[in-house]
């Protein structure tokens, strides 16, 4: 892996989406999106580290309480980048289907989580639910680019 | 040899990140918002930057919003016309202060976008240009929240609907103080606030004075819905909306008013 690409790509997604994204009410993800990209396109270690840090990246940008975003990113970045070695993920139908399953199971422990911190200011399920459709929409779109930027060979992954 | 000494398993790489993770999240507040504040004070000029290229593609309502403005404008002199009317019948012969007479208003950019269901934003003015924590910011001539963490050029803005804001309001023509708490989604509610007293929809809510913060009444919402609470059917259920609208907002004025002290 080659970090301080990651760093970069990083940061950017980190800004595009509080800078840009944030100010509508229903857009993707592109921190969950980079989130599935690297869980299916790295090893596992390297899944988790690039899990949490995204996590943190959100939980940075996004405001609210910090850690929800970490812990949620970096449980489910991992659990897909284990399930990764069992079910291929490499069509794309498949990927959106990834990105919209985390997209809920992210949204949702953070939810869970915030509350736990008594921070949480209600749950928008259809807010939730288009946001996490646009993500799965785009997101097989941005893996090319992602890719190229982190000179990954995506056909070379198979199932580890 | 080098790479063999520093590997770690992936269960233990796991392992570790799961303990930073809940360290984060159980670390105190005041200490894990000083992250967003640097990120925000970094990236200050990116972050701007992207809310300005919105702004520009977004079809502005520049009317819609000064009118917006001029009505709060004109709510919070009535308000404060009401009040004076109220003092000239106690004690007649007094000179009266205008509203904010004594504040000096610190205009400041909005750096990250708040959206209608966020609580918070932040803006380009830290503790260099006097902000302090509690000081009560405008957004269209209207109160929209106070200042919750100061770094040196930045500032976290907390809205009034945050669910851990709490202040205290005066509802028109009712002449009762009362607490308005965020509810969170860019609405707040108004407690304990008794059946006797005629509440309605539409009626405009104002920030109460407080010592050093805010000498006079400033419109902070309208109550656009109420109904007996379930819990406590003795008093009303109110809910509260900004007369501002907060993802357009571009620029916010921070009160900071003379204390006297210099």
């Amino acid at each position: 892996m080659r970090w301080l690409r990651f760093a970069v790509l990083i940061i950017l997604a980190t800004i595009l989406q509080a800078g840009v994204l944030v100010n509508f009410r229903i857009r993707p993800d592109l921190l969950l999106v980079l989130l599935v990209f690297f869980a299916v396109y790295s090893n596992t270690s390297q899944a988790i580290i690039a899990s949490f840090t995204i996590g943190f990246a959100a939980d940075i940008s996004m405001g609210a309480a910090m850690g929800p975003q970490i812990i949620s990113f970096g449980l489910f970045g991992t659990m897909l980048s284990y399930l990764h070695r069992v079910v291929t993920i490499r069509r794309w139908t498949y990927q959106a289907v990834s990105i919209f399953v985390l997209a809920l199971l992210t949204g949702v422990t953070t939810y869970l989580l915030n509350l736990l911190k008594s921070q949480s200011a209600g749950l928008d399920i259809r807010t939730l639910l288009w946001s996490a459709c646009c993500s799965a929409v785009l997101g097989p779109f941005l893996f090319r680019p992602c890719a190229w930027w982190m000179r990954i060979k995506t056909n070379r992954y198979r199932r580890r | 040899m080098a790479r063999k000494l520093i590997k770690v398993s992936e269960r233990m790489l796991f392992i570790y990140f799961v303990l930073a993770g809940l360290i984060v999240f159980f670390a105190p507040e005041a200490f894990t918002n000083k992250f967003q504040l640097a990120f925000a004070q970094v990236f200050r000029r990116p972050l701007g930057f992207g809310r300005t290229i919105y702004l520009s593609v977004t079809p502005s309502q520049p009317d819609l919003t000064a009118k917006r403005a001029h009505q709060n404008h004109i709510s919070n002199l009535e308000m404060w016309l009401r009040t004076e009317r109220k003092k000239l019948e106690d004690c007649s012969g007094l000179r009266q202060r205008l509203p904010l007479e004594d504040a000096r208003l610190l205009p400041a950019d909005v750096t990250t976008a708040p959206e209608a269901s966020a609580s918070e934003f932040f803006i380009n003015r830290g503790q260099s240009d006097g902000l302090a924590e509690g000081q009560f910011v405008l957004g269209e001539n209207s109160i929209v929240g106070t200042i919750q963490d100061v770094l040196s050029r930045s500032a976290r803005v907390k809205l009034t609907t945050d669910p851990d804001s709490v202040i205290a309001v005066k509802i028109e023509s009712l002449g009762l103080r009362c607490i308005m708490r965020g509810k969170g989604n860019g609405a707040a509610a108004i407690e304990m606030v008794g059946r006797r007293h005629e509440v309605k929809t539409g009626l405009k809510v104002y920030a109460a004075p407080r010592h050093g913060l805010l000498d006079d009444h400033i419109i902070v919402g309208e109550i656009t819905a109420c109904g007996r609470d379930q819990k406590a059917p003795l008093l009303w259920d109110i809910t509260v909306k900004p007369v501002c609208n907060i993802e357009q907002l571009y620029d916010v004025d921070v009160i900071i008013m003379d204390t006297g002290a210099h």
